[in-house]
C-alpha cells in the first residue's frame, strides 16, 4: 500500500469527497489488524491493546505526515475508531461461528483466556444497538465509535464532528442510556 | 435527529439538575400530557446510575482477541509430509490447521501448528529441532503426541501433532454432569500424564482447561505439552525468556508471569487452577483487568477464594444437574488439597505431581491427606479417628512418608542448583523424620492398636537420620536427633511398660547406640543440662529394660547412675517441674527393683520419696494428666512394697488411694493404655493380698474384675504383650481364688488359661524367662489343687514340671531370688503330695530342701514377710 494513497483520500475526502470515507475504510482495516497482530506479539510486554495508540501508530504508517494538518489526523481517528468497531465485530461473528461449530482442538499458543466468554456476543448486541441508534442520531452513533472503539476524547470527537465539546457530551449521555436500556431490554 | 428524540435529549441533559423527589412534577410539566413522551423519558432515566460506567472502560478489553485470518487461504498448502486441510483454530502466535499425511501410505490426520511471526536463524533452528525431538519421545496415553515438525519454505517454523477430537476439560465435565468424584479420578489422569513428562524432564508451562481434551471414551488428552519451551526460542537468557508470551495468565503461576524460572511445580501451580475451575467452576483469581501488572500483582499477593466458598454461576444457572452445586462439599480435605497446589512458594507447593494425585486418591479412599496447615499432627489425628480399632492401616503412613521424601528427580538434576537443592532436601528429610518421631510419634505412642504403625514410623525415621549421620556426622544437634530416634525405636522394640513389641535384646541394642552417642555428645559439653537429662534418661530406659530381662546387678547400675544425674539436676534448679518430675519417675522405677527382691525398706524409700514430689507437683498442676498417673502409680507401688513387708493394712489403703486416682483419669482418656493397665495393677495387689489373708469374699471381688482389663486391653491391641501377660497373671488369681473356695476342677481351668496365654507369649518372645516363671506359678498352683482332689499322679508331674521351667529360669539368673523361691516352693509342694502318699522319708527330704534354700534366701535377705513365715511351717513339718 502506497503511503500516499491514503493521504490522497485524506486529502479528497476534506475537499468534501464523501466517498472518500468508504475507500479510506478497508485500507484502514487491513493496516490496523496488521497492527493488533504486532501487539499481541511477543514483541510487548503489555498485552493491553489500547486503540488510541493503535490507531496513532496505523496513521503515522499510513499517512505522510508532511502533507496534511493536524485536522486530516483527528478525521483519520475518526475513520479509524469504525474501522476498528468492524474489526472487532468481524472477530466476534467468526468466534461465535467457531463456537456453534462445536469444539475442534482448540490449540492456543497464547490466548489471552481471562477474557470473558460473552465478550463477543456483547460486541455483537453492542453493534447492533449501535444501528439502532445510528437510525435515531448518526452523529451520537459516530461519538460512541469515536470515544468507545477509537479511544479518542471529547476534544478531538469535536473536532471531527465539527461540533462543540458539549454537545459531545450531550451525546455521549444520551447514547449511553439508550444503549444501555436497548442492552438491558434485549437479554 | 426528530423533534421527538430531541425533547428526550433535552429532558436526559436536564435531569440530573432536578432532584428527585422533584422529578414527577418535573416530568409531568416537561412532557405537557404526553404520555408516550414521558413513559419514554422514565424508562431511560430509570437506568442513569446503572449506566453510570457503561461503555467508559475502553475497548481494549475486547479489543485483545482481534487476531489476522491471513491463513483463511492456507488449504492445500504443503508442510512436509503434510496437507493442510482447514484451519481449526488459532492463537495470538499462530493457527492451528487439520493436516492430513501427503505421502499417502496411510491416511492420518494430524493437527498442524504453525508459528507466526518469527525470525528463525541457525542457532535457533537447532533449538527448535532439539526441543522437538524430546517431546516427540513423549509417549503416554494421555499426552497427544508430537508427530512431526520443521520450518516451512517460508521460514515458518511448524508442527505437526496427534490429531485429538474431543471436547475441553470443563466443557465435557459439565456436559456430562460429572459428579465431584468423578471430575477427580478424571484429574488424577491428566496428573499421571503430567508426572510422566515431569520424568522425562519436561514442564508443559501452559496447562489450562481447554489445552486438556476428553473424548468420547472418557479419557483426557493433554495437548501442546512443552510447546512453549519448544517455542521459546530466546530460552538461553533466563533474564529475557519472560515465558509468558506463551501462557495463559489465568493458569499462570506466579513466578512465571513474573518472568522467572520454571520448575516442575510452575505446571502444579497451574493444575491446582484446572482443579479449583474443575471442581467449582471459577479461578482462583477473577481478574476484572487486563492490565499485566495488575494480574502479576494480585496473583502473587492475593489469597485465592476457598473453593469451598466460591458460588458458581454456571453451576446453578446454565447446568442444573451439575453435581457441584454445593461447593460445600469442598470443605476440608479438597479446599486444603487445592490451595496446597495453590502456594506462592513453589517450595511450599506439592513438591510432585505425584505427591498432588497421591492426595487426590487419598481423599477418595477416606484417608489422610498430606496437605494441612500443620501436616503431621493432622496425619496423626486423622489416623486416630479412623483406626481406633485397627492396626494394618499405620501402614500408610509409613508409605506416605516415604512419598513425601522422594525428591522430584527433575529439580535434583538441575546441576548449577545441586548443592542448594542437597542442602534443602537434607534439611527437609531431617524435618520430616523429626516430625515422625516428635510430632506423630507421641500422638500414637499411647494409642492401642498402633504398635505396629509405630514400628514403622521410628524406623522409618531412623532410616532417614541413618543416612543424613553418614553425610555429616560433625553436626551434634543431628547426633542428638539420631541418638533420640534409636530410643523411640527402643521404645517401640521393648520397652515393657507401654504397648510394645517384645523384642528386648532388639530394643537393648538400640538404647546401646544411642547411650554411646549420648556419652560422647556430654563429653564435649559437660556442662549442658539437657544433655545430662538425655543421658539420665536412657540410663533409666537401659536399666528398665535390663531389669526386665532379670538382670538385676546391671539394672541396678544403670539406675543408680541415672538417678545420681537426675538429684544433681534437681539441686541444681530445685523450683524445676520437669526435673522433679523426672527425678520421681526414676525413682519410682528403680524402686521396682528392691521391691521385687524384698528389699522392702529401699523400696518403700524410693517410692515414698517419689511419691512425695508427685504429690507437690500434683498440687502445682492439679489438671496434668501424666503427674496424676504418676502419682496413682506410686500409690499402687508401695502398696506392692508394704505388702512385701507384710504390711497389709498399708498395702490395701495405698491401692484404694490409687483405685481412686485412675478411674478417672480412665474416664477422661478411655483410649490411654495407661491408667486402664494401672487399675488393673491396683486391684491385683489387693487381690494378691486377700488371697494371702485368705479373705476369700474380699479376694473374689476384686481378682474376678482383672481379666475383664486385660481382655479389654487386648481387644483394643491384639499385639500388646504386657497386656497378655496381665490377662495371663488374671487367669493364675482367679484360679486361687477358686481354690481357696474348694472349687478346684474350674481353679484348674484357669490355671490351664493361663499357661495358654504364657505359651503363647513364649512364642512370641523367646528371650525372656520370665514366662517361663509365670507357667511354673501355674503348675505349683495346678499341683496344689490337684494334690487337694488327691489326684496325685497328677499333682507330682505339674510340680516336676514347675521344677523344669524354674531351672531354666535359674539358668539365665543364677542370682535370681524369685525363681529360687518358686522352686523352694516346688519342693515343698512335692514334699506334701509324698506326705499325703504317706512316703514320708521322700515328704521329708523335699521338705528339707525347701527349707534350706528358704533359709538361704532369708540370709541373703531375699524373702518377704510372708515367705519367712514358710520357713517355721516347714521347720514345724520336719518335727
Amino acid at each position: 500500500m502506497e503511503v500516499h494513497d491514503v493521504t490522497g483520500i485524506l486529502q479528497e475526502w476534506r475537499g468534501g469527497d464523501k466517498s472518500a470515507a468508504e475507500r479510506l475504510f478497508p485500507l484502514v482495516y487491513e493496516e490496523l489488524k496488521r497492527q493488533a497482530r504486532r501487539y499481541l506479539s511477543r514483541e510487548r510486554s503489555d498485552h493491553t491493546l489500547q486503540p488510541t495508540a493503535l490507531v496513532h501508530e496505523a496513521y503515522l504508517r499510513m499517512v505522510d505526515q508532511t502533507v496534511l494538518s493536524a485536522e486530516n489526523r483527528t478525521h483519520f481517528f475518526g475513520i479509524a475508531s469504525r474501522v476498528m468497531r468492524q474489526i472487532l465485530v468481524d472477530h466476534a461473528r467468526m468466534h461465535n461461528a467457531e463456537k456453534r461449530g462445536g469444539a475442534a482442538q482448540r490449540f492456543s499458543i497464547e490466548d489471552l483466556d481471562i477474557l470473558p466468554e460473552q465478550s463477543a456476543a456483547d460486541i455483537l448486541e453492542l453493534d447492533e444497538a449501535l444501528q439502532k441508534l445510528e437510525a435515531i442520531d448518526e452523529r451520537k452513533c459516530r461519538v460512541v465509535d469515536m470515544r468507545f472503539f477509537g479511544g479518542l476524547n471529547e476534544t478531538e470527537i469535536a473536532e471531527v464532528l465539527g461540533v462543540n465539546e458539549k454537545t459531545v457530551r450531550r451525546d455521549w449521555q444520551f447514547a449511553k442510556l439508550w444503549l444501555f436500556r436497548e442492552l438491558s431490554q434485549g437479554i | 435527529m426528530n423533534p421527538y428524540w430531541q425533547k428526550i435529549e433535552t429532558a436526559i441533559e436536564l435531569a440530573p439538575e432536578i432532584p428527585i423527589e422533584r422529578r414527577g412534577e418535573w416530568l409531568a410539566e416537561f412532557c405537557a400530557g404526553d404520555a408516550e413522551l414521558k413513559a419514554e423519558i422514565k424508562s431511560l432515566l430509570a437506568f442513569e446510575n446503572e449506566s453510570e460506567n457503561f461503555l467508559e472502560k475502553s475497548v481494549s478489553f475486547y479489543a485483545v482477541e482481534i487476531l489476522p485470518d491471513e491463513d483463511a487461504n492456507a488449504a492445500g498448502k504443503q508442510f512436509g509430509n503434510y496437507t493442510i486441510v482447514r484451519e481449526i483454530g488459532r492463537g495470538g502466535m499462530g493457527a492451528v490447521f487439520l493436516a492430513m499425511r501427503a505421502d499417502g501410505e496411510f491416511e492420518q490426520q494430524a493437527a498442524l501448528k504453525i508459528v507466526r511471526q518469527t525470525i528463525i536463524d541457525a542457532e535457533t533452528e537447532r533449538h527448535f529441532r532439539r526441543e522437538r525431538q524430546i517431546l516427540a519421545s513423549l509417549n503416554h496415553p494421555n499426552i497427544a503426541k508430537l508427530l512431526d515438525g520443521g520450518v516451512s519454505a517460508a521460514g515458518e517454523p511448524f508442527l505437526v501433532m496427534e490429531f485429538i477430537e474431543g471436547e475441553p476439560l470443563i466443557d465435557y465435565a459439565e456436559k456430562e454432569h460429572l459428579s465431584i468424584e468423578e471430575r477427580l479420578r478424571l484429574f488424577v489422569k491428566i496428573c499421571s500424564a503430567v508426572q510422566y513428562a515431569h520424568r522425562n524432564l519436561i514442564v508443559h508451562r501452559d496447562l489450562k482447561p481447554s489445552n486438556i481434551l476428553v473424548g468420547e471414551n472418557g479419557e483426557p488428552k493433554l495437548l501442546d505439552f512443552g510447546l512453549a519451551k519448544v517455542l521459546d526460542f530466546e530460552a538461553n537468557d533466563l533474564q529475557t525468556a519472560t515465558a509468558f508470551r506463551a501462557m495463559t495468565p489465568a493458569y499462570a503461576s506466579p513466578e512465571q508471569l513474573r518472568g522467572e524460572a520454571m520448575t516442575t511445580t510452575s505446571d502444579i501451580y497451574s493444575l491446582g487452577v484446572v482443579l479449583y475451575e474443575l471442581l467449582t467452576g471459577a479461578r482462583p483469581f477473577d481478574f476484572k483487568t487486563n492490565k499485566f501488572d495488575e494480574i502479576v500483582h494480585r496473583v502473587s499477593t492475593d489469597s485465592p477464594t476457598r473453593p469451598s466458598s466460591v458460588r458458581s454461576p454456571k453451576s446453578e444457572n446454565e447446568n442444573p444437574k451439575s453435581k457441584i452445586q454445593n461447593p460445600k462439599s469442598l470443605i476440608g480435605d479438597l479446599d486444603n488439597i487445592i490451595l496446597t497446589a495453590l502456594r506462592k512458594e513453589p517450595e511450599r507447593r506439592y513438591q510432585s505431581v505425584e505427591a498432588f494425585a497421591d492426595d487426590i486418591e487419598r481423599h477418595l479412599k477416606g484417608l489422610p491427606i498430606a496437605a494441612r496447615p500443620n501436616t503431621f499432627s493432622y496425619r496423626a489425628e486423622k489416623f486416630i479417628k479412623r483406626n481406633r480399632w485397627s492396626v494394618a492401616a499405620g501402614v500408610l503412613i509409613g508409605l506416605s512418608l516415604l512419598g513425601g521424601a522422594a525428591a522430584t528427580v527433575w529439580e535434583s538434576r538441575r546441576a548449577e542448583t545441586e548443592k542448594v537443592r542437597a542442602e534443602k532436601r537434607f534439611n527437609e528429610v531431617r524435618k520430616l523424620a523429626n516430625s515422625n518421631l516428635f510430632e506423630i510419634h507421641p500422638k500414637i505412642e499411647n494409642l492401642q492398636g498402633a504398635t505396629e504403625a509405630r514400628e514403622i514410623l521410628v524406623n522409618r525415621a531412623l532410616e532417614y537420620l541413618d543416612s543424613l549421620a553418614g553425610e555429616s556426622d560433625s553436626d551434634a544437634e543431628l547426633q542428638r536427633e539420631l541418638a533420640a530416634a534409636y530410643e523411640k525405636v527402643g521404645d517401640v522394640q521393648g520397652r515393657t511398660n507401654q504397648p510394645n513389641l517384645g523384642d528386648m535384646k532388639a530394643a537393648l541394642e538400640s538404647y546401646q547406640k544411642a547411650r554411646t552417642m549420648r556419652e560422647n555428645l556430654l563429653a564435649k559439653d559437660t556442662g549442658n543440662a539437657a544433655k545430662q537429662s538425655d543421658l539420665a534418661n536412657n540410663y533409666q530406659q537401659m536399666a528398665y529394660i535390663l531389669w526386665w530381662k532379670s538382670d538385676t546387678k546391671d539394672a541396678v547400675e544403670f539406675y543408680e547412675k541415672s538417678l545420681a544425674i537426675q538429684q544433681k539436676l534437681v539441686a541444681e534448679e530445685p523450683q524445676s517441674f520437669e526435673r522433679r518430675e523426672k527425678l520421681a519417675n526414676v525413682q519410682m522405677l528403680y524402686g521396682d527393683v528392691p521391691a521385687w527382691n524384698n528389699e522392702t525398706e529401699k523400696a518403700l524409700k524410693l517410692y515414698g520419696s517419689a511419691q512425695e514430689i508427685l504429690q507437690q507437683l500434683s498440687a502445682e498442676q492439679p489438671e496434668n494428666f501424666n503427674v496424676k498417673n504418676d502419682l496413682a502409680r506410686s500409690h499402687s507401688r508401695l502398696a506392692d512394697a508394704y505388702k512385701g513387708g507384710g504390711d497389709f493394712e498399708n498395702a490395701i489403703s495405698e491401692a484404694d488411694a490409687a483405685v481412686a486416682i485412675y478411674e478417672p483419669l480412665i474416664a477422661a482418656q478411655p483410649d490411654n493404655f495407661q491408667p486402664k493397665r494401672g487399675l488393673w495393677i491396683a486391684y491385683f495387689r489387693q487381690c494378691e493380698i486377700y488371697l494371702i489373708q485368705e479373705n476369700t469374699v474380699q479376694a473374689a471381688k476384686v481378682c474376678l474384675k482383672l481379666p475383664a482389663i486385660a481382655e479389654s486391653s487386648i481387644n483394643a491391641d491384639p499385639k500388646s504383650e504386657s497386656s497378655k501377660h496381665d490377662l495371663a497373671v488374671s487367669f493364675y488369681h482367679v484360679g486361687e481364688v477358686l481354690a481357696q473356695e474348694n472349687n478346684f476342677a474350674d481353679a484348674l481351668k484357669e490355671y490351664e488359661k493361663s499357661r495358654q496365654v504364657l505359651a503363647n507369649l513364649k512364642n512370641l518372645i523367646p528371650d525372656t524367662s520370665e514366662f517361663g516363671r509365670d507357667e511354673a506359678l501355674n503348675y505349683i498352683a495346678a499341683g496344689r489343687v490337684e494334690r487337694k482332689m488327691k489326684r496325685y499322679d497328677a499333682a507330682f508331674a505339674s510340680e516336676n514340671k514347675a521344677l523344669q521351667l524354674l531351672e531354666n529360669v535359674l539358668n539365665d539368673d543364677p542370682e535370681n531370688p524369685i525363681p529360687r523361691l518358686n522352686i523352694a516352693m516346688a519342693y515343698r509342694e512335692i514334699g506334701e503330695i509324698q506326705l499325703a502318699r504317706r512316703n514320708e522319708t521322700e515328704a521329708e527330704n523335699n521338705f528339707r530342701r525347701a527349707l534350706e534354700m528358704m533359709r538361704k534366701l532369708n540370709e541373703e535377705n531375699a524373702l518377704a514377710e510372708i515367705d519367712k513365715k514358710q520357713i517355721a511351717e516347714l521347720q514345724a513339718k520336719l518335727k
